[in-house]
């Protein structure tokens, strides 16, 4: 891969290549448009592969910049920018999540599909709408969207966030025909 | 064509400027197109997806430095309005003067339907959560306030300057037809006709500029007694 063919499947390949030599083991947990493309989704997504993991040590860092180098991609292509949705999808999330990636050394695995609709709607009423294909593209439930909604309520406590959610839930059951 | 075929195409193209989006590139060789060309064909999804819109947002304000003007005025004479006053509005945050020509004709009254736009693109802003985007509202687009993508999003420019042949010519002889030109013919053998029909400059534009580079050897450099192959 280079810059000419973007493809997560072989970065993340790519890089339990390098970290084969470590001779260490690394479970990555994944969400969002990484997941999804994971998962199937083709034509939305960056490149970028956010991941829940407090800190990368070094084996991990210098194999992320080598994968970046070999491809010709960003340097924080796998980035863990998203720890803190691990502290807010509540106990037991890990047991949760699915493999999307088994290699030598890297294990890559995906929150679980209520889990990231949850993640999603709340990613789509804090950022203005950008992640609503993406929950649409999930095709939720009435009940899946109901426990994503509890979610994101929990997430702000002003008195207008639920308001704006409710109005996006509203939006999101009319678009697909669950009213 | 399917619109999903499309929709590849143009995610393809934006990879080619240096947006890290998850897909395949065609070659340059074979679908020789400009960074101006890449931008204005991927307003037609941005209108109803706003992570590409906020892409090629951080793009142009990155990277106006190196928008060819004329090259973009030329393209936009067959573009719809609405795709040209979202190029206007996006343009309008560098306020870089080069792009006043190309802004100030781009202004459309305020439409009930929001000139066709996804509801989404404006519905934030609609349940008052953020405020409409004051530089689109000039130019008749409701849109949700814009933010800049983090550099995570952005392929690092060293690798997107050795990618793209029109975006190194353009850093090695500035930014005008002559580059464009030089960056056509490092990919195939084109004649002046071809070439003025490929970037929309005139006949003669192509065919001095042609000739002068041709005069040089270009694509290959001969520096003293040695011959060196330009290798874009």
């Amino acid at each position: 891969m280079s810059s000419e063919n973007i493809d997560v499947r072989k970065a993340i390949s790519e890089l339990d290549g390098f970290l084969a030599k470590s001779g260490k083991q690394y479970t990555l947990y994944t969400c969002g448009g990484a997941a999804l493309i994971f998962l199937g989704y083709e034509g939305r997504g960056t490149g970028d592969v956010d991941v829940i993991m407090a800190k990368f040590d070094t084996d991990l860092t210098d194999a992320v910049v080598a994968v970046a180098n070999k491809l010709k991609i960003p340097p924080t292509w796998l980035n863990n920018q998203v720890t803190p949705l691990g502290n807010r999808l509540g106990k037991g999330w890990k047991k949760k999540c699915e493999d999307l990636f088994v290699g030598v050394a890297v294990i890559l695995k995906s929150i679980s599909r209520q889990d990231l609709i949850s993640s999603k709607l709340h990613a789509t009423v804090d950022r203005a709408s950008i992640d609503y294909h993406d929950i649409l593209w999930l095709k939720p439930t009435k009940e899946e969207i109901e426990i994503a909604r509890q979610y994101v309520l929990k997430q702000d406590q002003t008195e207008t966030y639920e308001v704006f959610v409710n109005h996006y839930v509203k939006e999101l059951l009319n678009e697909l025909k669950l009213n | 064509m399917s619109s999903n075929l499309i929709r590849q195409e143009i995610l393809s193209d934006l990879i080619g400027i240096g947006i890290f989006i998850s897909g395949k590139r065609i070659p340059f060789k074979t679908n020789p197109i400009t960074p101006e060309k890449a931008l204005i064909n991927a307003v037609s999804i941005a209108k109803s997806d706003r992570l590409i819109l906020q892409l090629l947002h951080t793009w142009i304000l990155n990277h106006s430095d190196i928008i060819h003007v004329e090259s973009l005025k030329n393209l936009l004479k067959d573009t719809p309005k609405v795709d040209k006053a979202i190029i206007a509005g996006l343009l309008s945050y560098t306020k870089d003067r080069k792009f006043d020509s190309v802004i100030k004709k781009a202004k459309l009254p305020l439409d009930e339907s929001n000139h066709g736009l996804h509801k989404m693109m404006s519905f934030a802003a609609q349940i008052g959560q953020v405020d409409y985007d004051k530089n689109f509202k000039k130019f008749g687009i409701l849109l949700s306030q814009l933010s800049i993508e983090p550099s995570k999003k952005m392929i690092p420019f060293e690798h997107v300057i050795e990618l793209n042949p029109f975006i190194k010519c353009r850093y090695m002889f500035g930014v005008n037809w002559r580059a464009d030109i030089a960056a056509l013919m490092t990919l195939n053998e084109y004649n002046p006709t071809e070439v003025s029909k490929i970037l929309g400059c005139s006949y003669e534009a192509a065919h001095r500029n042609m000739k002068d580079l041709k005069r040089v050897g270009w694509p290959k450099i001969r520096w003293s007694e040695s011959v060196y192959q330009v290798s874009l």
